[in-house]
């Protein structure tokens, strides 16, 4: 079209290039907009699921609570807990005529008759 | 404008003016066109994308849970901290929960909504429902902290009304075994009670939990040891408390009756007492550890020192009497596993009324004990302090303490003489302070040798457990009942100290008010009551720690006292 004569190389140039960065922002802000929003949902996400942990977290002490494993154990377990006898008797002379336990390639556990401790 | 400076710049191009000016502004115009074109055409696209394409992508759930009510961690709306054992086990927690309300405006079918909700929640009333949903009033509670599972159901019923308001609730997971001393908070989650009250700063203000020296392991252990002592002698109330005798840590402590923390409005003025802290007792003959211990520290004696037990003493129309009378000259070690209140009366009278004071303050004994919790009691002094007194303090009467610091003294007593200061809350920074030190390792030591001997030839007997060297006293005291003392109402209680050679461990058991059974003959004192419950309880602490027992002679600190000890036939 020979009305664009008129208009410099130079000028197109700048109109083109404005254009290309008003809609790069555009899309920029829109995939900022984007990924706001999924942070949000991911961060409601998270704090839900926090929420559900601590109620599962709660409801597992509850269930693990000294007096009702010892109910528990009691009602179902044939086990009793260690007195001084058993202990010296079983445990330690167990320790001693006990073949080696074979090394668990992961990691090695100490012998030890010690409930460990779930944290 | 640059038009015309670019004119003046380019005169060349001033041929054919005005038709080069048209093309000039048309050409623009098209170029505008284009651009905006251009602009609307990736606008509608983005559109398309974000209702047609995307919306699929965005998670239902979500938006549901955007129309409730969220409350994030903000700032000053801080879930309440946790409260963890010295193994990271839960004591208390806090959990959110969802209470019902409804907004009367907008329910649209209230009786319909009303039936439904009688259904998932049947000690509502149907008619009272109804007539809230009906109220048109904007906001009604209809059910504080439903469940979520409660809370699902009533989202189904898909009544627009019916919203939830989020809240918080304390939870405690180990329910009342430890609830004196960790206590329980209100409604809106101020702490009422206990360590909940007295760091309720810390607790609001922090997200860490709370670490306790109390193990849950060895708490149940005790709990259960002084319920059953409770059961079986029908006793009022009683007390307990495990001490580490190093560190003051107070690894378990226990108050009978107790309450359920989840529902402290019923609970009742004896519940909520803690004879643990609260309660000052005479406690009796377990005061004949310190009496006999500020003995040794103001008179280097040894240990075959005789006092004449034959005779009681009469003071000012008060006699003094031994309980388990051998009437005969006692050496020290006689006088202590016998429980001689004449002989260990003429060791405080030789030292005098203002040491035994000293020495009974300087153990922690005789003001209110700070140690994690605000519940105490003040421990009382005959006022004004008389000889006599100092004769009946010695073993115990007349001046009331806590069973607590009956714990942390022997705790003193027995750790080589360094003075031990209870505490509830694990710090994570070292102790830095200078040991204060109390009695000396010599007196310490033969401390042990004299508690040894009570339970392996005298009597704390009971409290013996095979392979742990226990050591101990007996306490049996006359409870004042309208100004007299009163035989029939005892406080009996027995503290013990394991291992003795290197003890580690001081368990303490006090039993209110225990009635005498056919088993016990009838007795009702320290050394039938609490005695055995404390070796029942040593013997769990030893199997929940593993700690190996040992036996033979070689471990028995106390058979270099047995010359001193004339030993009965039957034994």
């Amino acid at each position: 079209m020979s009305a664009l004569k008129g208009i410099r190389l130079r000028t197109f140039v700048i109109f083109a290039c404005a254009a290309l960065a008003g809609t790069a922002l555009l899309h920029t802000s829109q995939r900022v907009q984007e990924a706001e929003e999924t942070l949000a949902s991911l961060e409601a996400e998270i704090a839900r699921e926090q929420d559900t942990m601590r109620v599962l977290r709660a409801e597992w002490e509850y269930l693990n609570r000294p007096e009702r494993l010892e109910r528990l154990a009691t009602k179902f377990l044939d086990l009793v807990p260690p007195s001084p006898d058993t202990m010296s008797d079983t445990l330690i002379d167990e320790a001693a005529t006990l073949p080696e336990k074979p090394v668990d390639n992961d990691q090695a556990q100490p012998a030890s008759y010690e409930a460990e401790d779930t944290q | 404008m640059i038009f015309i400076r670019r004119l003046r710049q380019n005169p060349s191009r001033l041929k054919g003016e005005k038709s080069t000016a048209l093309d000039l502004a048309r050409g623009r115009l098209a170029l505008m066109g284009g651009v905006f074109i251009l602009v609307y055409l990736l606008l509608a696209l983005r559109a398309v994308d974000l209702t047609v394409v995307q919306a699929k992508k965005i998670d239902p759930d979500l938006r549901i849970a955007d129309r409730t009510t969220q409350s994030p961690n903000k700032p000053g709306n801080l879930m309440r901290a946790d409260i963890i054992d010295r193994n990271g086990v839960m004591l208390a927690t806090t959990l959110k929960t969802a209470s019902l309300f409804a907004d009367a405006r907008f329910i649209a079918e209230p009786k319909a909504a009303a039936a439904a909700l009688k259904k998932i929640f049947p000690d509502l009333a149907y008619g009272e429902t109804l007539q809230k949903l009906q109220s048109g009033k904007s906001f009604i509670w209809l059910k504080r902290n439903i469940t979520p599972d409660e809370q699902k159901r009533v989202l189904e019923i898909g009544e627009p009304g019916l919203a939830f308001e989020e809240s918080t609730k304390r939870f405690y997971p180990q329910e009342g075994m430890a609830g004196h001393l960790l206590g329980y908070t209100s409604v809106d989650n101020q702490g009422l009670y206990g360590i909940e009250r007295s760091f309720n700063g810390y607790l609001s203000e922090h997200t860490e939990p709370l670490r306790l020296s109390i193990d849950v392991r060895l708490q149940h252990a005790l709990r259960r040891e002084v319920a059953a002592t409770v059961k079986e002698f029908k006793a009022i109330g009683a007390a307990g408390v495990i001490m580490d005798v190093n560190t003051g840590e107070i690894l378990a402590g226990v108050s009978l009756p107790d309450f359920n923390p989840h529902d402290f409005s019923i609970v009742t003025e004896d519940q909520s007492f803690s004879r643990l802290t609260q309660g000052a007792y005479e406690l009796g003959s377990v005061f004949k550890i310190f009496s006999v211990a500020a003995f040794f520290e103001n008179r280097d004696l040894p240990m075959s020192t005789t006092f004449d037990a034959s005779e009681p003493i009469r003071i000012g129309g008060f006699t003094i009497n031994d309980f388990h009378a051998e009437k005969r000259v006692l050496t020290i070690p006689e006088v202590f596993m016998h429980s001689s209140n004449i002989g260990t009366a003429m060791m405080a009278q030789s030292i005098g009324g203002v040491k035994l004071q000293e020495f009974y303050t300087d153990l922690g004994l005789l003001d209110p004990m700070a140690f994690g919790v605000k519940e105490v009691a003040r421990p009382q002094v005959p006022n004004p302090w008389r000889e006599i007194s100092t004769l009946t303090a010695s073993y115990g009467h007349g001046v009331t303490t806590t069973p607590l610091q009956v714990a942390a003294g022997v705790s003193t007593v027995v750790n080589g003489g360094t003075l031990v200061k209870p505490h509830l809350v694990l710090s994570d920074e070292p102790d830095n302070t200078p040991d204060i030190r109390v009695l000396s390792e010599s007196t310490s030591h033969k401390m042990r040798q004299l508690l040894r001997i009570v339970v392996s030839e005298g009597t704390g007997s009971k409290a013996a457990v095979k392979g742990y060297n226990v050591g101990g006293k007996t306490g049996t005291a006359e409870k004042i009942v309208n100004g007299r003392y009163d035989n029939k109402k005892k406080i009996s209680s027995f503290v013990g100290v394991f291992p003795m050679d290197a003890p580690k461990y001081a368990v303490y058991i006090m039993v209110d008010e225990p009635i005498g059974t056919k088993r016990t003959w009838g007795y009702a004192t320290g050394g039938w009551v609490a005695a055995p419950a404390v070796a029942r309880t040593i013997a769990s602490i030893a199997a929940i720690e593993g700690i190996p027992p040992q036996f033979g002679p070689d471990h028995d600190l106390a058979s270099n006292l047995k010359q001193y000890i004339k030993l009965e036939e039957k034994r």
